[in-house]
């Protein structure tokens, strides 16, 4: 443990800033920095196949999980999971009886999350400021228990998406060929649906409920309008994300203002940026 | 001679509506078929029944001669599906798309192989598609994308193909360049059952044709001239105006 002291205090101790030698900080970065290489990394499936807003569905029901926590009196990160992945299972499940329509399904389950949450909310006697650390995110109070968690689930994640990469892609890129391939799309949609759902859980701590899909969607929103490739789309847009986290953090810091919002508005900056760069790459 | 797809009494409704009646149909090793129809006669659903997808509420499929829920061997079949275009949310390289289609053959998880590396250029070569391999299908016109997505039927290295209308909306020209493609494959020995409103450029391909009306199978034979009249389907987007293609639906860009 000393020896991994060591290398953390080491490691800040390279770094020029002011701000590196906070611990807050410190924590801060690292764990926006996990966040976002690994939200793009399961986004980027969210985006092929159309369902972009399903982080936002799955941050909703994770809003109730968090409500239901401070209900309980347990951690809310960890009903905050469950009741995420329960929602991802859920619009996944309905989405495919095809007998709603995948953006109805995310509605009912966007605004049954809220609703829920809010109700629960009531019922705990929980504080506003308490519920707005989990709508905005909170993560100059990150601490290593947070920053643990967030490293194992994107090992855990990032694992899935570089391994299962080809076959991912051929399940969003077309459901029907896929199966034919004899490919088990439904146990694969369900794996990408759990691993959202968890990714939703740790991006909550960082830029909050409300901004989780930002982190999942933007990045690759952002790079997909350069690349010419599902590859190139993958590894930049987990470039971007880990590129707005920081940045994000280190604006926060200077400005004074919530990280989650500086982060969303600099992967915001991006998408920006890298559409004009492709009108005129595509003038010339 | 066990055939390759082997259905006999076929019934698949949705709902009330029976889509599939009583159907027997057989495709032999080799051998290139074309199934036609009027719009909603059911040749869609006839061939997602053979490729396992849509189940049916009474009959039996065999295919390669094994039942269907024991049939693993999915690399043996390439699939083409109707499709307007090859365009996805997200880009897509050729070469991306066609490596997709040989998932039935290779491992899930990490990195292509060389092998799969060399059948996804096979296919690629196989539609004359080699020199566009990294192109974003995106950009690709409408019938070069229809290409690719054939190569990604063929990049599984399939003993028999199935095409869902695969000339609907592609230019003349493309479409006996297309054909002359699907009667080399057919000759180094795929079965190809196909799809279409009607004969076409492909009549001297074909072997056998089979009609379907509203459900059932009306014909089974040798493609008689008159189907190629009666059927002509006169596709609102003809060749002066490829329309569908102009513009993809739901495309990215």
């Amino acid at each position: 443990m000393e020896i991994l002291a060591n290398i953390w205090n080491g490691f800040w101790d390279t770094c020029p800033f002011e701000f590196c030698q906070w611990a807050f900080m410190q924590k801060a970065l690292v764990a926006a920095a996990l966040v976002g290489v690994t939200a793009p990394a399961i986004g980027i499936f969210l985006v092929q196949r159309r369902l972009s807003l399903m982080g936002d569905g799955i941050g909703h029901v994770a809003f109730t999980g968090v409500a239901a926590g401070f209900l309980l009196d347990t951690l809310p990160l960890v009903t905050a999971i469950v009741a995420a992945i329960l929602g991802a299972l859920a619009i996944e499940l309905m989405r495919e009886r095809g007998r709603t329509e995948g953006d109805v399904a995310l509605a009912v389950v966007f605004y049954g999350g809220i609703a829920a949450g809010a109700l629960l909310m009531g019922l705990s006697g929980t504080s506003n400021t308490n519920i707005l650390t989990y709508l905005f995110g909170a993560l100059l109070s990150v601490n290593r228990a947070d920053i643990l968690a967030a490293l194992g689930i994107s090992v855990v994640v990032l694992g899935i998406a570089m391994l299962l990469r080809r076959v991912l892609f051929a399940v969003s890129y077309d459901e029907e060929v896929a199966r034919a391939s004899g490919i088990s799309v439904r146990t694969l949609n369900l794996l990408v649906a759990v691993a959202a759902a968890i990714t939703v859980g740790v991006t909550m701590r960082v830029v909050g409920i409300l901004l989780v899909s930002g982190m999942l969607v933007l990045p690759v929103a952002a790079v997909q309008q350069l690349t010419r490739s599902f590859n190139s789309t993958f590894v930049g847009s987990l470039a971007v994300g880990l590129v707005v986290s920081v940045a994000g953090v280190v604006t926060s810091y200077y400005v004074d203002a919530p990280p989650g919002a500086t982060i969303v508005m600099a992967a915001i900056v991006a998408f920006v940026l890298a559409s004009v760069f492709a009108r005129a790459r595509a003038v010339v | 001679m066990t055939p390759d797809f082997h259905l006999s009494g076929a019934t698949i409704s949705f709902g009330a509506t029976e889509a599939l009646r009583n159907v027997h149909f057989h495709l032999n090793p080799g051998e290139f078929v074309v199934l036609l129809g009027a719009n909603g006669s059911g040749k869609t659903t006839m061939v997602k029944a053979l490729l396992g997808l849509i189940p049916l509420r009474k009959g039996r499929l065999d295919v390669f001669g094994t039942p269907l829920p024991k049939f693993k061997d999915w690399g043996r079949i390439g699939y083409v599906p109707q499709r307007a275009t090859a365009a996805s949310g997200v880009p897509a390289s050729a070469f991306e798309v066609v490596l997709a289609g040989r998932l039935a053959r290779s491992r899930k998880w990490g990195p292509h192989s060389k092998d799969d590396a060399r059948a996804v250029k096979n296919a690629l070569e196989l539609v004359d598609m080699a020199d566009k391999d990294k192109e974003p299908v995106a950009t690709l016109s409408g019938g070069q994308q229809q290409r690719v997505l054939i190569a990604r039927a063929l990049a599984g290295e399939p003993d028999v193909l199935v095409l869902d209308e695969p000339v609907s909306g592609i230019d003349l020209e493309h479409q006996e360049s297309f054909a002359a493609t699907l009667g080399e494959l057919n000759r180094q020995g795929r079965s190809v059952l196909l799809v279409a409103h009607a004969l076409g450029v492909i009549e001297p391909l074909v072997s056998r044709a089979v009609v379907l009306t509203q459900g059932e199978v009306t014909y089974d034979g040798k493609p008689l001239h008159e189907l190629h009249d009666s059927h002509v389907h006169h596709h609102p987007h003809s060749v002066e105006d490829p329309l569908p293609f102009s513009n993809p639906a739901g495309g990215s860009h």
